[in-house]
Order: structure tokens, then sequence, then C-alpha cells
């Protein structure tokens, strides 16, 4: 296996791409069948190409074959197997051919799970997929391909290797997760743009494409949050969240995303805001295409990087062929798409959807505006204004709490139309627990988004648990069941609605984490063997230097003996300063690492940074960092991701 | 040498996806045998959905969550609409 | 027909009022660190601009210092194609921060010297190092 069996298939599937795109096409034209068979032979073929490829790729990069410049850009002799696999999405050529596999696997499954079924979608389903891997498939073969030979007149003896900051478990797998949820929304965007196009108002392909999309709402939000771990294990600047365009990139699709997953429930429910859904997941597959644009075009470092670069300029030109050609279809079709029921009351659960709805689309807007606002400042005046995250929190934390008061507010009320009386009876329990932390927390002194936040996460806790409470009352009086098995017949009975309840849990529980932030403390200093220093209610002691030298490279150990302001013992911390590939005679080679080393509690994490050393005073740098309720993040990680495996989990009646 | 039997491999392979491909060509033409949509099943569904949404009503008032006043004047609504889609069915059949 | 009216009217206040947010903080002179100008060397050398600003370029080989006394204080000279900026910064430094680097440093200009508050090195997923770098490592010239 060579690359060149990569580079063919690559090109194959290229041609059958476009002939498979061209043969539906006569299809729909003719009606003849046996083309619509053809047709979709040949975008199974292509996805059984470009999956080959990957796989050559792949075993090009574990065989360290230096003949191939990606394997040699990204990987080298010493580099671990998982990280030689995980290089296969390092890189911009590789990550864009990962994409098409990613894609060519969900196409293969959508294509045989709807052998007999949405006849009529299904031609126009597989020419829009087939687009758009016609479209990677171009950049892959013509623009940047994985598989260009290194330069003729050198060999390489060994690779560049792997970043050291990638060379990281969860690094591996944050990308295939992000991807996984970029890509599959792809699936609902065909479906939604084939109804259109065949006029199909009746809403049954939104069942479909419901757990679909709560699948990719579920990886694009594991990627998400595996991110943030990695930033804050790794990076070393004590957070997990930077509003740095790459991170925007992915969060963008991830709020047009969760508005849809929520009203498209009323689509199936009621057959109601049809525009509104093919709005949200138009936007959510531009802002997937957007994404990959974003981080892989180079354009926020600088528009003139863009403009020599031709992927850039490809990317923004497929971004708006979607939105002109989705938007103009939708325009035209909207007299046939428009519902004819009304929302009947401002107190119901569609209204509070809606209203999320709103919220969420303006905050995504909010996100784009300050993503693209230095491109656009530097295009139209010439001087780059960049956004700093003081822009992104000034905006969206008022934003957030609305949220977060809608993710209580929304399941208490009822489908339709809630009385005033239902309102009150609902309410009451969980509005005073909230104003009675309100109260608690003004009486500590505390102010402002902190004590909002507070009252609300607790608002929206016993909201949930009294949904959950009477729920388990009702089956119990009248079932006769025990409490356990009620929890289990109620949840099971309903999984969207009680896995959405817990997924709401989880949103609470990182909402007590980011206000957390509120009370950081920071400290960067120089300290001796044997010093002490003072951060927070917490003492630092260096009680000793160390050294050792590893595989792959060399560190510095600081071993730091943390006490509280009674002199208790609490932890010891061994943050390091590592130099990798030590051993290279060329000092711009080595690259100096800081591992940090973290003590995490539900209240607070004890984070340190190891900054530098100077050996001959026997003198440490560091940075300490306290970071309280930090983990209460991740905890909400863990329940959002169960939450929506209950809400994902198949139905008897379904499947 | 290898690179030979490489080319060979790919060639069978490409002319195994042609064939593939090409083969339901052959067959005795078929006009489309898709319908237009498929307004039965559409109807069934949404009966389906409509009954679903009763029972998690019921559920909702058994769980004190909903005033009979509530309860009472939603369930008659989707039951209108239940009546409304079996009078469909009916007439379809 | 009536509520629906009253909906789109709700919804259009709370797009109109979230849009003023917007445009408020992004216009709010006061939060200095939320929208900083990204300036050229020479050109905050030519315009002697005060303002907080943004610098993008390349440490100079062999120009970084970093203080006997402590180790976090150091200083730099920035380098922008043949203009050049002395920097000091006094906080921790990223890993990837050494001669030759490309780097961004924010903070004020005064007195000649650029102190900045922040300092980051190019984007972590770009090792993309040149295969003909690293010539005594990595590779042997053909001999042609």
């Amino acid at each position: 296996m060579t690359p060149i069996v990569g580079n063919i298939s690559l090109n194959l599937a290229f041609g059958f791409s476009v002939l498979s795109i061209i043969i539906l096409s006569i299809f729909l034209r003719s009606g003849d069948y046996r083309l619509y068979l053809t047709g979709r032979r040949l975008s199974i073929g292509v996805s059984l190409l470009s999956i080959w490829a990957t796989i050559v790729l792949g075993y090009q990069l574990i065989r360290s074959n230096f003949e191939v410049d990606y394997v040699a850009h990204y990987t080298s002799r010493e580099t671990p197997l998982l990280y030689k696999i995980s290089a296969l999405w390092a890189g911009q050529a590789g990550s864009l051919l990962f994409w098409v596999f990613i894609l060519s696997l969900f196409a293969l499954t959508v294509i045989f799970q709807n052998k007999n079924t949405h006849k009529n979608l299904m031609p126009w389903v597989i020419i829009i997929i087939t687009a758009v891997e016609l479209f990677f498939l171009v950049l892959i073969n013509f623009v940047t391909n994985p598989f260009l030979p290194v330069e003729a007149d050198i060999i390489v003896a060994n690779g560049l290797g792997l970043n050291p900051l990638l060379q990281n478990l969860t690094m591996a797998i944050h990308p295939p997760l992000l991807y996984l949820g970029y890509v599959g929304f792809t699936i609902p965007f065909a479906f939604g743009i084939s109804a259109l196009i065949n006029k199909d108002t009746s809403s049954l392909w939104i069942q479909s494409v419901r757990r679909w999309s709560l699948m990719t709402w579920l990886f694009l939000s594991c990627g998400i949050i595996l991110g943030g771990w990695w930033a804050y294990q790794e990076l070393g600047w004590g957070g997990y969240w930077a509003w740095d365009p790459v991170e925007n990139a992915s969060l963008m699709p991830w709020l047009t995303a969760t508005a849809f997953v929520h009203s498209i429930v009323i689509q199936e429910k009621k057959n109601m805001l049809r525009v509104w859904n093919m709005v949200l997941i138009i936007l959510t597959f531009t802002l997937c295409i957007f994404g990959t644009f974003l981080t892989r075009s180079g354009i926020m470092s600088s528009v003139h990087s863009f403009a020599t670069s031709s992927l850039g300029p490809l990317f923004l030109g497929f971004v708006f062929l979607i939105l002109i050609f989705s938007i103009s279809l939708l325009l035209f079709r909207l007299p046939i798409m428009k519902s004819e029921k009304k929302m009947e009351s401002f107190s119901s659960r569609e209204s509070g959807f809606l209203f999320n709805n709103v919220i969420f689309v303006v905050m995504c807007f909010a996100v784009f505006w300050g993503t693209i606002f230095p491109v656009l400042t530097e295009a139209v005046r010439g001087v780059k204004i960049t956004v700093g995250a003081p822009f992104f929190n000034q905006i969206n934390t008022p934003l957030g709490m609305v949220l977060l008061l809608l993710t209580g507010v929304g399941p208490l009320l009822a489908w339709r139309r809630t009385s005033r009386q239902s309102i009150i009876r609902n309410f009451a329990l969980p509005a005073s627990a909230g104003l009675l932390t309100a109260i608690l927390l003004l009486l500590l002194n505390l102010a402002g988004y902190v004590v909002i936040s507070f009252s609300l996460s607790v608002f929206v806790l016993i909201a949930m648990v009294s949904e959950f409470y009477r729920g388990i009352k009702a089956r119990m009086s009248r079932f006769g069941e025990n409490p356990i098995t009620a929890l289990i017949t109620i949840i099971s009975k309903n999984r969207s609605r009680y896995g959405g309840y817990i997924v709401h849990l989880g949103i609470v529980f990182m909402f007590v984490g980011f206000t957390g932030n509120a009370f950081n403390e920071e400290k960067e200093f120089g300290i001796k063997v044997g010093q002490e220093e003072h951060v927070g209610i917490y003492r630092i002691k260096l009680s000793g230097l160390s050294e050792a030298e590893r595989p792959n490279h060399y560190a510095f150990i600081a071993n730091l003996r943390i006490t509280d302001s009674q002199g208790n013992f609490i932890v010891n911390l061994r943050p390091e300063k590592r130099i990798y590939n030590h051993r290279n005679p060329d000092p711009n080679r080595r690259q100096p690492h800081s591992e940090l080393d973290i003590y995490s509690t539900m209240i607070k994490d004890i984070y340190s940074v190891f900054s530098g050393v100077d050996k001959e005073n026997q003198t440490a740098f560091l940075k300490i960092m306290i970071n309280p309720l930090v983990n209460w993040v991740w905890i909400g990680g863990y329940i959002l991701i169960f939450g929506t495996m209950i809400a994902l989990w198949p139905r008897k009646d379904e499947v | 040498m290898t690179l030979w039997i490489e080319y060979g491999v790919i060639f069978i392979v490409f002319t195994a996806a042609v064939i593939y491909a090409v083969k339901p060509l052959l067959l005795p033409p078929s006009l489309d045998s898709r319908k237009s949509v498929d307004v039965k099943s559409d109807l069934k569904r949404r009966k389906q959905l409509l009954y679903r949404q009763i029972k998690e009503l019921e559920i909702e008032y058994s769980a004190g969550n909903l005033t009979v006043v509530d309860y009472e004047s939603n369930r008659q609504e989707i039951k209108i609409e239940v009546s409304a889609v079996i009078s469909d069915l009916i007439k379809l059949s | 027909m009536k509520s629906n009216n009253k909906f789109k009217i709700m919804l259009i206040g709370v797009v109109l009022v979230v849009a003023g947010w917007i445009g408020w903080v992004s216009s709010n002179p006061e939060n200095d660190k939320a929208m900083v100008a990204f300036v050229s060397v020479s050109e905050l050398l030519e315009e002697g601009i005060q303002d907080r600003t943004k610098l993008g370029g390349i440490v100079k080989p062999g120009s970084i210092i970093i203080s006997e006394s402590n180790l976090l204080d150091c200083s730099f000279i920035l380098e922008e194609g043949d203009t050049e900026l002395p920097v000091k910064y006094h906080r921790t430094r990223p890993d990837l921060f050494k001669d030759g680097a490309e780097v961004i440093v924010s903070g004020v200009y005064t007195e000649g010297v650029f102190v900045a508050d922040d300092l980051q090195t190019k984007c972590a997923s770009r090792y993309e190092g040149d295969l003909r770098d690293g010539e005594s490592y990595n590779l042997e010239e053909l001999e042609s």
C-alpha cells in the first residue's frame, strides 16, 4: 500500500461524486428508477473510496513513511503509536480528509438505514451529502493533498514530530469528537433541504432527524467540554475558555444546534415553527462549515495570509453558496411552509422554547460579531481591532442568566397553555428557594451576577427535582410502586423529557462552576528552596527541586507543600518544567513545556505552574491559582452526557 | 515490481466498483416507484403523536402540574384534533 | 391571530434590546481590554499611540534578557520587518517563547519601552515547521 493507492482512491472518489450527482439529477428529470440505483451506488462508492484513502494515510503514518510530506511534518520515529494515528487530524490536509472520512461513515449509515423509507426525500438527500463530499474532495485533490511527496531533492531521515502540547490523550480525541459534531449536521441539513425541494410539509422527516441531531449535538458538546478540559489541564493559564476564535468556531454551531434540538420538538409534536426550524438547521450547518473554515484558513491571524492561500476563498465561497442556495429556496417555498397553527399563549412550553431559541440565536450572533469584528475592521478600515474575553463575557453573562432562568421555567410550563393557578402552584417552591438564596448571599456581602447566578441555579435545581418528585409521587399513589421503580418507570416512559431535565441539571452544575470564576485568585512569584509564600488562605512552601531524565524529555520538578493558614497539611504538588527533544543538538528544536499539577476538590482547585528555574540560586518561579468550583463544570458535563444518552435511548415503538 | 501489483489491484477495485454501480442500468426499465408523499402514513403518525400527547397530559395532571381547568381544556383541544385526523383517515380508506 | 402578533412584538423587542446591548458594549470606551487595536511596530513608533495596543512580531534572536534577581522579569526586542521595539514583560512566559518565536503582545507604550501585560505565542496547533530547517538533525541533502 503506497501513497499512490491513497491518491488514486481520492481521484476516483472525486470522479464518482461528480458522476453520482449528474446521474441522480438525470433521474430526477426522467424518473427512471435504474438511474437512482446507479447514482446511489456511485455515492456509496465515494464514501468507501474516501474511507479507504483515510486508512491508507493512517497506514503511512503508522509506518512512518517520511516520503510523504504530511507524515514527515507531523510525526517522527519517536512519536508514540497513538499520536501517530492522531496526527491524521493534526494538520490541514489530514484533517480535511478526516472530515470526508466521518461524512462518509454518516452517509453510508443514512443510505442503508433509509433503503426503504423516505423514498421521496432520499434522492435529494444523497445529492446534497455527495455535493458536500465533493467540495471537500476538491480541496483534498487539488488544493492540499495529504499524499503529496516531500520535495524531490531531500531525503528525510526523521520527521518533525507532533507538538508536545498535542501529545495528550484528551487532545487526541478532542478533534474527532468536534468533527463528529461538525460533520453530523450535514445529515439534518440534507433532509431539511430535500423536504423543502419536495414541498414536503408533513414534518415526518423530523422524526428521523431529531435523534440524529441530538446525537450530533452530544458529540459537539463533548468536543467543546473536552477542549476546555484540555486547555485547563495543559495550557497553564488557569482557565478553560478564552473566547479564542477557534473555540468560538465550535461554540457558534453549538448554540444554534441547541436551539434546534429544542424547537424541533415543537415541530414534531405540533407541526409548527417549520420555517424557523429550517432557518436554524441552515444556520447550524453553515456555521459548521464556517467553523472548519475559521480553524483551517488562517483568516484569524491575518487577512493577508487568508488571501494568499487558496483554501480560504474556496471555503468562503462554499459558505456563501450554501447560504444563498438554501435561503432563496426557503423564501421560494415560504408560502407552503408557513403553518396554519398559531402560538396559543405566552405561558406555554412552546413560548418558553421560542424565547430560549431567540436568546440562543442572538447569543450566537454576539459571538459571531466578536469573532469576525477584527477581520471586518482590518478589511474595511485597515486597522485590526482585536476583541478580548471581557467583551464576550460582558455580553454573554446577562444572556446566560436569562437562559439559566428559562432552563427552569420552561419545564414547569405545560404545552399549549398554563393557567395562573398552575403557574403559582408550580413556581411557588422553586421561586421562594431561589429568593431565599438571593437574600442569604446578599447578607454574606456578595453582589452582582454571582448572586443572580447562584439563586437562579437553586431555582432551577429545585424546579427539576420537584418535577421528578411529582412524577414519582404520582406513580407511587397510582400504581403502588416503590420510589425507585417509580423513578425508573417515569424515566423510561418519557425518555426525552426526563433526559432533558437531567441535561438541565448538568447545565446548572456548569453555571455554578462558571460563577466560581468570580472568586479566582492568582499569584506569580519566585521562591527559594525552603521558603514560603501566601496565596489566598494557603501557604505554599518549596520543599525541594529535583530533576529527572525520561525517554523523550528532561524534567525539573518543584516539590511544593501546601498548607492552610493554620499550618495544617493539605497536599503536595509537583509541577514540572520539561524540555522535550532535550538531546537535540540544535537548541531551537528543544521544546520547553510546563506540566502543571492540580489539587482538585469540589470547593476549589489549587493550580500550580512551574514557569522557570534558576538552578544556581535554587529558585523556582511559580504561578499559583486558586480556582473555586471548577470541578462543577466537569461534573456538569458528565451529567449532560448522561442525560442526553437517556434522551437518545430508543423507545420500543420507534427505532 | 510491487508497484505493478498495486496498479493491478487498483484496476480490479476500480472495475468492480464501476460494474457494481452500472449494474442497475441493465435491469429492465422500471419507472420511479416512489409515490407522492404518503398521506396515509403521515396521518397515522400524526394520530400516534396526538395519542402520546394525551398520555403525557394525563401524566402531568396526575403529577399535579396542571389544574383541572387546564387539563380539561387541553384534553378537549387535542381530542378535537384527533377526531379530525381520524375522520380524514376514514375518508382515505 | 391577535396573540401571534403580540408574540412577534415581544420577540422583536427581545432582539432589539440585545442588539442595543451588543452595540453599547462594542462602543464602550471604558472597557479598555475588550477591544484593542492591533497595530504594526512602525505605526506605533510614528504615531506615538498612548492607548492600549496589540502588536505582533518576531522575538529578535539573542535579545531576550531575563533578570538575574527575578526570572519572571524579562525584556526582549520585538522585530517587525526592519523596525524594532524594546518590550518589557513581568509575568509567566509561555513555553513556546524563545528566540525567533512569533509573538503577540498587548500593553502600553511609554517612554520608549512597550510594557506588555499579556504575551501570546502563535497558536499551538500550528507546529508546522519547515522540513529544511533542522538540517543537522532531520535531513540529508542529496548529493547531485
